[in-house]
């Protein structure tokens, strides 16, 4: 066997033991989400949340079709396509708010397809950050307080959870509003809150649906600057659901949806996106 | 768990008006069991101590009788003192003492302030050592020479209804202790209201009260018994005293009461004051529990509100819970945080109900110890309210806050995230 043992305890105390590779034996990281033939589909007519096996359900929708795509570590993958193409739906399944109807979903080697209600809430708490068009914030509370939100249900384990949260908030350049409620804030300094809370349990996953719908020009482009300066400076995996033509020329690579289907993907191909797509049309997150 | 509490306390107070307006009604709920509850202890504690003096810690027995009004014949075993010394022997008693019934319709002639009093009265000769705490001079309370005056010992029961009645009528101060110990008056032993016949008039000076004694006269030594059976036979009236007509037994702690009552009916003796207590405590406390029904639904009044609006505030905050969701808390987490707000509402209203409560024992007891002087002396209260009436009335508020709260829980659990956080 190549390389060296080395033993590693998880969060619960349990020890793993595991070979870790030599210089030598050093083989390309797995892949950050591996999607494999993924169906999401629902009964037409009802909620979206009903799931297609529901008995009776006479017709059949499928939201998402047969994507298959991997992204790597540290990509900054957008996501294009009208509305009803299936991008939401491709976020909640990466974002463990729903599971695949068919298909394999493997995210930082976690099998998602088959996952219990525990692991993915666990994949929640611990791997993805979510990032939203309309921000999802709580006026009533203060910007700390809705970045403190995500360590009330995982307590992060230091000492301080304010302090954590402080560092979140400096990190997105709001130390000094921290305390102010959030319906005090523009548009752009919410989203700052909303991206300092994804941020506040290190995910290595961050989901971002329209992140700059919202906005004005200006504002979008800080909040462009900032996801990069994210993915760039702290290598986390930013997959955004946009039409903003900065945010997918920030973007590494785009994957284009039509009808629930991925025109393009399939292996990390790493194509760069040269310019906005012609129906980059600002639209409301469905 | 403590984040998710303090998250759960922050958001029902977000929105202050909506949980105190929830809270009203286990508010009234809290209040009224714990005042149902306070004073049923309250008028049990009164009628049982000062109506028909019985104390918690002691047994007044007798022997059976049979018959009809005053008619009666004894048809048990007689207190002789074999039967005393059986008595004695019963597990839990701590003393026995002796007490002689004078069957002779009496009266009292006495002066308070200037007014002049009469009632009729029964006497009753008692071992010292039975009253021996409530005698203001030590060894007051024991047989004297003829010359001197009969020290007696008055029941806390009429001095109750003596300042219920006489001295309210008269416009007399309250009677206690410190303003009658030491005084005199006349006890005429064979003549009341209801038959003159051979009798025997005594000057008598009050040496005590006693909640101990008999409710219906003054109580005068054992030792007087035989030399008021000599008395009364050369006036003719023919007595002959029993050695004992009842007992009283001084229990080693109030929790042997059941026992030393089953003791006592198995010697064939009879404990009346305690049958008529067992029957005003069943019957008060009947009362009680319809009443404490009655508070019981007021709670499920309130309860079905708090779920009501708890399930309005699922609805409402739907996109929140979706986001509490995406965030990482489980199914779990979210029925616990809106239970927990249920608990903030079911507190709030039961801290608030606690202190209507106890306000309004403040005011209930104070009124009364002002138009009834005396019946709240000796530390007595109409509405005896103590820490527990209190906590079971927190207890039931915050259980049917809890118990309302379990299907809104259930329902925000339930949510899904996806959906919920699409739709808003």
């Amino acid at each position: 066997m190549e390389g060296r043992l080395q033993r590693r305890q998880n969060r619960w105390g349990v020890e793993r033991v595991f070979h870790a590779p030599s210089a030598f034996s050093r083989r390309p990281p797995l892949p950050l989400i591996e999607c494999s033939h993924l169906c999401r589909t629902f009964s037409e007519g009802a909620s979206r949340s009903t799931d297609e096996s529901v008995e009776g359900a006479s017709t059949r929708r499928p939201a998402l079709a047969d994507a298959t795509f991997t992204v790597e570590r540290g990509e900054f993958v957008a996501v294009v396509g009208p509305s009803g193409s299936g991008k939401s739906t491709l976020l909640t399944l990466l974002g463990g708010l729903d599971r695949p109807t068919t298909g394999r979903l493997v995210i930082d080697g976690v099998d998602m397809s088959n996952a219990t209600e525990a692991e993915l809430d666990r994949h929640r708490r611990e791997r993805v950050g979510f990032i939203f068009q309309s921000f999802h914030l709580n006026p009533r509370r203060t910007a700390l307080e809705n970045v403190l939100l995500p360590l009330v249900f995982a307590p992060s384990g230091e000492a301080s959870a304010a302090d954590l949260a402080r560092r979140r908030l400096e990190q997105v350049g709001l130390a000094p509003l921290a305390d102010r409620p959030v319906s005090t804030l523009s548009g752009g300094q919410r989203q700052r809150v909303a991206i300092a809370r994804a941020l506040v349990r290190n995910p290595s996953l961050l989901l971002a649906d329209e992140p700059v719908g919202n906005l004005d020009a200006g504002t979008g482009r800080e909040i462009v600057d900032l996801l990069r300066a994210i993915n760039r400076d702290q290598g986390v995996t930013i997959l955004a659901v946009s039409h903003d033509a900065l945010l997918l020329e920030a973007a590494g690579r785009l994957l284009e949806m039509r009808e629930g289907r991925l025109l393009e993907g399939g292996a990390a191909s790493h194509t760069r996106a040269i310019s906005p797509l012609p129906s980059a049309t600002p639209e409301a997150t469905p | 768990m403590t984040a998710l509490r303090s998250l759960a306390w922050r958001d029902a107070w977000a929105a202050p008006g909506r949980t105190v307006l929830l809270s009203v009604g286990v508010a009234v709920g809290v209040a009224a069991l714990a005042l149902i509850l306070a004073l049923s202890s309250g008028v049990e504690s009164i009628v049982l101590r000062k109506v028909l003096g019985v104390l918690p810690d002691q047994l007044v027995v007798e022997p059976q009788t049979t018959g009809v009004g005053p008619l009666q014949i004894t048809s048990g075993p007689a207190l002789d003192d074999a039967m005393i010394a059986r008595v004695s022997t019963l597990s839990g008693v701590k003393a026995v003492y002796r007490r002689v019934r004078i069957p002779l319709p009496s009266h009292i002639n006495a002066e308070y302030n200037g007014k002049a009093f009469y009632t009729d009265v029964l006497v009753e000769a008692v071992d010292p050592q039975l009253v021996e705490a409530d005698i203001a001079t030590p060894g007051a309370f024991t047989l004297r020479s003829e010359a001197d005056p009969v020290p007696v010992v008055l029941p806390s029961a009429m001095i109750d209804v003596l300042n219920m009645g006489f001295t309210v009528n008269t416009g007399l101060p309250a009677i206690n202790p410190s303003v009658i110990i030491g005084r005199h008056f006349t006890l005429n032993l064979g003549s009341s209201s209801f038959k003159v016949g051979p009798n025997v008039s005594m000057r008598c000076e009050i040496v005590g009260i006693s909640p101990r004694v008999f409710v219906g006269g003054p109580s005068i030594p054992l030792g007087y018994a035989p030399r008021f059976d000599q008395m009364l036979k050369a006036q003719g009236a023919g007595l002959t005293l029993p050695p004992a007509s009842s007992l009283t037994i001084l229990l080693k702690s109030p929790s042997y009461l059941p026992a030393v009552a089953e003791g006592i009916r198995a010697l064939g003796l009879t404990a009346p004051q305690q049958e008529k207590a067992r029957s005003v405590t069943a019957v008060i406390r009947a009362i009680t529990l319809m009443l404490s029904m009655f508070a019981g639904l007021v709670l499920v009044v309130a309860g079905t509100g708090i779920g009501n609006g708890l399930a309005l505030m699922v609805k409402d905050e739907a996109g929140e819970i979706g986001l509490f969701r995406a965030v990482g808390a489980s199914r779990g987490q979210v029925r616990a945080l809106y239970l927990m707000r249920a608990g903030v509402v079911g507190l709030t209203g039961g801290v608030a109900g606690g202190a209507v409560a106890l306000a309004m024992t403040w005011a209930v007891n104070s009124d009364v110890g002002y138009w009834v002087p005396g019946l709240l002396e000796g530390g007595e209260r109409v509405v005896a309210m103590t820490p527990l009436h209190l906590l079971a009335g927190l207890g039931f508020g915050l259980a049917a806050s809890l118990a309302a709260g379990l299907i809104p829980a259930q329902q925000a659990a339930g949510l899904e995230p996806a959906s919920v956080l699409r739709e808003r």
